[in-house]
């Protein structure tokens, strides 16, 4: 497998103090990276970076070799950014916004344009300006998806797709990686790393390799909202974090339902621990089970444990 | 293709084209009558030269659509003259019937000014969308960049020879300044699609 992207001591500081710093990864062809990050963690910033929108402070990163700092030019015929924002021309149809966006990327309209239409279930006929949100997103994943580059990166790119749509947008941008491509996630959603073959954490502007999904959620809060049609999991690490996951959320709907958690079921039991209660007699399994919730929550555990539900167990006995 | 890169970039709907037509006709044909149609002419060149790119630009920025082209492999200068060309062309057109008018009255070498200077006031409404980062800014850099273009046009002096305006305005139209004006109007869209590559 061949570098795609190489990034070493890549840094970008805003005045503010935010950004990231010496940020080092490669990724290679036929991979798809998955960046995991909460809202503020630097996410967008090292996207925009990597997309060659903003150049970096320190550092640098080749694309398929070429140093983008040096060859922004050469380094842009590289790369298909899908920005978190979909953006199209709203007065034009779909079919002129690929074939224009195709033409910039010097691609041509492509046989394959209804083919990967029909994959997203678009009408390319409708302006633009008369889709939803969701069905934007998806005109702007399927014009990556042709755009056939060497490295297709993507920011937040489930946001505002119901849950058949995500999983074949991710199905293609696996193959697009194994086509040639290498593909790079940038997300907060949890259940976007599912399909990725290498997973980093970004966090304070700090990216670490992180060796399991598991590792990705210590100590984070599953936010889940309930908007009209859609159900959005969004991971935070503090309460304070929560009105910015709303904001985000509202163009897709008033929230009717929020529901915080410090994971969900199958991940804040333990199986050792379920398999503890399991062990109580029926009648009271439910109680018990409630009451080492509430514990948990009280204690600030985040994962219950054979130990908390035994904590509660002695709790229980000295009473 | 053209036609769609056209509609892109220019995003006129026929009823605001149409509307944008008759107001510099209605305007034009009101200044005729007192012999100052070239005046009239010079200032709607200046206002919808200057503020609907740039509008157009912030507009494109705040949708996300900049950036989208900006990060794509297409030669920049080439962006900023192809958005420059098909801004001139929809402020000329929308202009037309008011020429018309003055066509009469100054025949047909009218045309040269009015053409250098609708390229000369879009350049510079590029130019203003791109260093405008919200429409407040870009209405605000718009009325800075028109002011100095109708300070020189109203006032006599040596720079009337490579303003079209004050061609248009004083309907005196001399050879010198017309090679002045185009050669002029060349070397600040040179600097510019210069100043664009670094994009």
């Amino acid at each position: 497998m061949s570098r795609s992207l190489s990034v070493s001591s890549l840094g970008f500081r805003y005045p503010g103090g935010q950004g990231f710093w010496n940020v080092s990864f490669t990724a290679s062809t036929g991979q798809v990276v998955c960046i995991f990050g909460r809202n503020g963690s630097g996410k967008t910033t090292l996207f925009r970076v990597l997309s060659t929108l903003i150049a970096p402070h320190t550092g640098e990163f080749l694309v398929c070799g070429i140093n983008a700092s040096q060859d922004k030019a050469s380094a842009r015929r590289k790369i298909f950014p899908v920005f978190d924002s979909n953006a199209h021309f709203d007065h034009l149809t779909g079919r002129e916004n690929i074939a224009l966006f195709m033409e910039l990327y010097g691609n041509g309209v492509q046989e394959s344009v209804e083919t990967t239409a029909g994959l997203f279930d678009l009408d390319l006929d409708r302006k633009v300006r008369e889709y939803s949100r969701g069905m934007k997103r998806k005109l702007y994943l399927a014009e990556s998806l042709l755009s056939k580059r060497e490295i297709l990166l993507f920011d937040e790119p489930s946001l505002g797709l119901d849950s058949s749509m995500r999983s074949t947008f991710f199905r293609q941008a696996g193959d697009a990686a194994r086509q040639g491509s290498c593909v790079i996630i940038f997300t907060n959603r949890i259940e976007d790393t599912a399909y990725a073959d290498c997973l980093l954490k970004i966090e304070k502007g700090t990216l670490t390799r992180a060796a399991s999904v598991d590792d990705l959620l210590e100590g984070m809060i599953t936010v889940t909202i309930s908007c009209a049609d859609h159900e959005i999991t969004e991971y935070i690490s503090s309460a304070g974090e929560l009105p910015d996951v709303i904001r985000k959320i509202l163009p897709l709907g008033i929230p009717r339902k929020i529901r915080i958690s410090a994971g969900d079921e199958r991940e804040l039991w333990s199986p050792e621990a379920r398999q503890k209660v399991g062990r109580a007699p029926a009648v009271l399994r439910t109680m018990i089970t409630r009451l080492v919730e509430r514990h948990a929550r009280e204690s600030g555990y985040t994962r219950i444990t054979e130990d908390v539900v035994e904590e509660v167990q002695r709790r229980l006995e000295r009473r | 293709m053209i036609e769609t890169i056209f509609r892109a970039v220019a995003a006129q709907s026929s009823g605001r084209f149409i509307l944008k037509s008759l107001v510099s006709l209605i305007f034009v044909a009101i200044f005729t009558v007192i012999q100052k149609g070239g005046l009239a002419l010079a200032m709607l060149v200046i206002f919808s030269g200057v503020t609907g790119p740039a509008i157009r630009i912030v507009t494109l920025r705040t949708s996300g659509i900049l950036d989208r082209i900006i990060t794509t492999p297409a030669h920049k200068p080439s962006m900023f003259l192809i958005f420059t060309g098909v801004w001139s062309a929809a402020v000329f057109a929308a202009l037309v019937p008011a020429l018309v008018i003055l066509l009469f009255q100054a025949g047909p070498v009218i045309m040269v000014p009015v053409i250098s200077g609708t390229v000369l006031a879009v350049s510079i409404g590029t130019l203003t969308g791109i260093a405008a980062k919200t429409l407040g800014d870009a209405h605000l850099y718009a009325i800075l960049a028109a002011v100095p273009l109708i300070i020189g046009t109203l006032l006599p002096g040596p720079q009337s020879l490579a303003l079209p305006y004050s061609s248009m305005s004083l309907t005196l139209f001399p050879a010198i300044s017309l090679l002045t004006q185009t050669c002029f109007l060349g070397v600040w869209l040179m600097i510019l699609a210069g100043l664009v590559s670094r994009m």
